[in-house]
């Protein structure tokens, strides 16, 4: 959960329908991406869970294959390769949040996406 | 003058209180004409007129039970902890809506059976309106004088659907939710007002706060009322213009053979009322529908597998999962495709439908009335197009539940999905052909009938020694319903140049016309039906077999 949210805060489900997210571990040799080997920690890599389709939090991961499967539409991402669309409905990529480990060991967001999350709209580019 | 009317009145007694309050009644509301000319109107009767009562009273039943629910619903975002007696969702976050209807399902008495009744009402008057419509699209019931009756129904299949949608998003729970996030990406996709229009339904970004309210009174009010307006005025056209009855003996196009409003078809009809009222509540007793308490309280970030909408939207469901992922951008801007063309899809096949009636007339150039309907095999073409545009649809709802048929029967989805996506164009022309042929096939067999006489199953030797199968005869009435039916000729343009051999301007649309007219009453189209000389020069004189 970003820094200082909470599920109190009345903002709460508007936020978390964007700033979902999910956390990987690959093996660094296994990712075939070179940004995101980049933006990833010792294979560990975060993907936006918010299919770019229409939306639905994506959350079947199958480890062998490193694919996720969105179960509205069936879209399918390749989480070893930038967070491709293989399959399925969805017309973009996952957007990717940048890692690293602080000082402690923690993982923190090196900033927020750099482009927008969820399914496409006119104003997107 | 006073003494002789009260000798009268004393002489034959007071009149009995019923016939008072009729007086008094009528006196106001003159209802005795209108009794005189209404009571004893006849309705024809066979089996397949009762889809639609299917619909009216599944409609009665939602409405009474509708207004029971609003009693405790509360169409509110607004975010509480749960602690009623329900264990596994105390001191989980839900908003109001979800925590009024786990009340509803709890706490409310006969509240989880009325909820149910209510959603297994919904579904059946879906499936009700959609067989009703196909009744009347392949009996040709649709033709001249009914063709605004007929849109009036397909307005409300539609608006149905969207009644339903509204409703099933009420109670905020996981499922519903998700559907709405759905329809937050339908209006992203459209091209340059999406965004505005998402902001402008949800009040801000999805979720926000307020659509549950706003969905609430269109759901209850809006809807339903534009709805029971035209449920109403399509029951006084039907009761204006006259059922249509099936070919037979004795029906003709100027009169209606059938039983009598009072007593025998207000009978039935009320008999058939609870019969249809105790099927849903059956139903509703036995089988859980939409169990929010398992499914739980909407959050964007969590889903279910499995996920499926009603019936009603498998077909817009199927069209979204199998669209492959189009995506254009240039000059700054993305046209989602992926999304788009799905959803305008889904208003254009449906509406295919629901404007046929228009088109056949154009092409047929038919503007005389029909009160007699057509057995389906006697209009090849329009059977078979029926025939295609139920295979798209029912190909869709295959697409819709993709995931179900690859975990159930073991398949891979990625080949469903291509399966459905090839189905989706292949299908309907093989439908089409099919059918067309099968038409034919049955309107050959019936003139063989009339020709040639029924197979009894007797086999006959005859004094030389060959075997024989007696046919006998058909019986009047069966000869008649066999070859009422009319075969107009196709439209023709005439020729192309005038008698001076100037060439005759003809339009395009002309030209287009003819051809469609061609397909449905040309040659290799239309079987020809025994003519009255064939008939007598099979039947007179010589036995035959
Ligand atoms: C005309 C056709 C209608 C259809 C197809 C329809 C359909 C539905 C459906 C599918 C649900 C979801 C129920 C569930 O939780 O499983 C629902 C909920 C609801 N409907 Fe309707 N409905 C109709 C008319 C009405 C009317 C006329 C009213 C009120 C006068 C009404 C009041 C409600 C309320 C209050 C809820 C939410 C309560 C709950 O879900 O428990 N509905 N409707
Ligand atoms: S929302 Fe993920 S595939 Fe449609």
């Amino acid at each position: 959960m970003p820094e200082g949210m909470s599920e109190e805060q009345h903002d709460f489900q508007t936020e978390i329908a964007k700033a979902a997210l999910m956390l990987v571990r690959l093996q660094p040799e296994n990712i075939k991406d070179k940004r995101e080997l980049d933006w990833s920690h010792e294979g560990i890599v975060a993907f936006s869970k918010i299919c770019t389709h229409v939306g639905c939090p994506i959350n079947l991961y199958e480890q062998q294959t490193h694919h996720v499967l969105c179960p509205c539409h069936q879209s399918t991402f390749d989480l070893s390769d930038g967070g491709r669309v293989i399959f399925g409905p969805a017309g973009h990529a996952l957007p990717q949040l940048r890692i690293r480990a602080n000082d402690q060991g923690y993982l923190e967001a090196m900033g927020d996406f750099s482009e927008p999350v969820g399914p496409a709209y006119w104003e997107r580019g | 003058m006073s003494t002789t009317s009260d000798g009268a009145a004393q002489r034959r007694g007071k009149a009995p209180a019923g016939e008072r309050v009729a007086d008094w009644a009528d006196g106001r509301l003159g209802i005795y004409s209108l009794a005189k000319a209404n009571m004893r109107k006849i309705f024809p009767d066979h089996w397949s007129f009762m889809l639609g009562e299917v619909c009216l009273y599944s409609f009665i039943i939602i409405i009474l039970t509708g207004v029971y629910l609003t009693l405790f619903f509360h169409p509110s975002m607004a975010e509480v902890t749960y602690e009623g007696p329900y264990v596994p969702m105390q001191g989980v976050r839900m908003s109001e809506a979800f925590q009024s209807t786990l009340d509803i399902s709890f706490e409310v008495r006969g509240g989880l059976l009325i909820r149910q009744i209510h959603h297994w009402a919904a579904l059946v008057f879906l499936a009700g309106m959609f067989t009703h419509m196909m009744r009347v699209f392949f009996t040709g019931a649709f033709r001249k004088p009914r063709e605004i009756n007929w849109l009036f129904g397909f307005l409300l299949f539609f608006l149905g659907m969207l009644t339903g949608f509204t409703g099933y998003s009420l109670p905020d729970d996981l499922l519903s939710g998700t559907g709405l996030r759905f329809i937050e990406g339908v209006f992203l996709s459209i091209p340059v007002v999406g965004t505005y229009i998402s902001m402008f339904v949800f009040g801000g970004e999805f979720p926000g706060t307020d659509l549950i309210a706003r969905l609430y009174p269109v759901h209850v009010l809006l809807l339903p009322g534009i709805m029971l307006g035209l449920l109403v005025a399509h029951l006084i056209l039907v009761f204006y213009h006259k059922h249509t009855q099936y070919p037979g003996a004795g029906k003709t196009e100027k009169n209606v053979v059938g039983m009598p409003l009072l007593p025998v078809y207000m009978a039935k009809a009320g008999g058939f009322f609870f019969l249809v009222f105790g099927v849903i509540a059956a139903l509703s007793a036995i089988a859980t529908i939409n169990p929010i308490w398992t499914i739980g309280p909407y959050r964007p970030d969590q889903v279910s597998t499995g996920a499926q909408p009603d019936w009603y939207m498998g077909f817009a469901e199927g069209l979204v999962r199998v669209m492959p992922g189009w995506e254009i951008t240039a000059w700054g801007h993305t046209l989602v495709l992926g999304v788009f063309i799905p959803i305008v899809l889904f208003p254009l096949v449906l509406f295919a439908i629901g404007l046929y009636p228009f088109i056949e007339s154009w092409i047929t150039g038919d503007k005389r009335e029909h009160h007699i309907l057509d057995r389906p095999r006697n209009a090849p073409t329009r059977t078979a197009f029926g025939v295609a545009w139920m295979t798209a649809y029912f190909v869709m709802l295959v697409g819709g539940g993709n995931d179900l048929w690859a975990t159930h029967f073991h398949l891979s989805i990625n080949s469903i999905t291509w399966f459905v996506r090839i189905a989706f164009f292949v299908g309907p022309v093989l439908a089409f052909i099919a059918t067309k042929r099968i038409c034919l096939g049955l309107q050959r067999r019936d003139k063989d009938k009339v020709l040639h006489g029924r197979e009894t199953g007797i086999i006959k030797r005859l004094p030389h020694g060959e075997f024989i199968e007696v046919h006998e005869p058909l019986a009047q009435e069966q000869l008649h319903t066999l070859t009422q039916h009319e075969q107009p000729e196709p439209y023709e343009i005439g020729p192309e140049v005038d008698e001076n051999g100037v060439k005759r301007k003809i339009k395009r649309s002309q030209k287009l016309r003819s051809k469609l007219s061609k397909g449905y009453y040309g040659e290799n189209n239309v079987i020809p039906k025994p003519t009255r000389e064939e008939y007598h020069e099979i039947t007179s004189g010589h036995g035959h077999h």
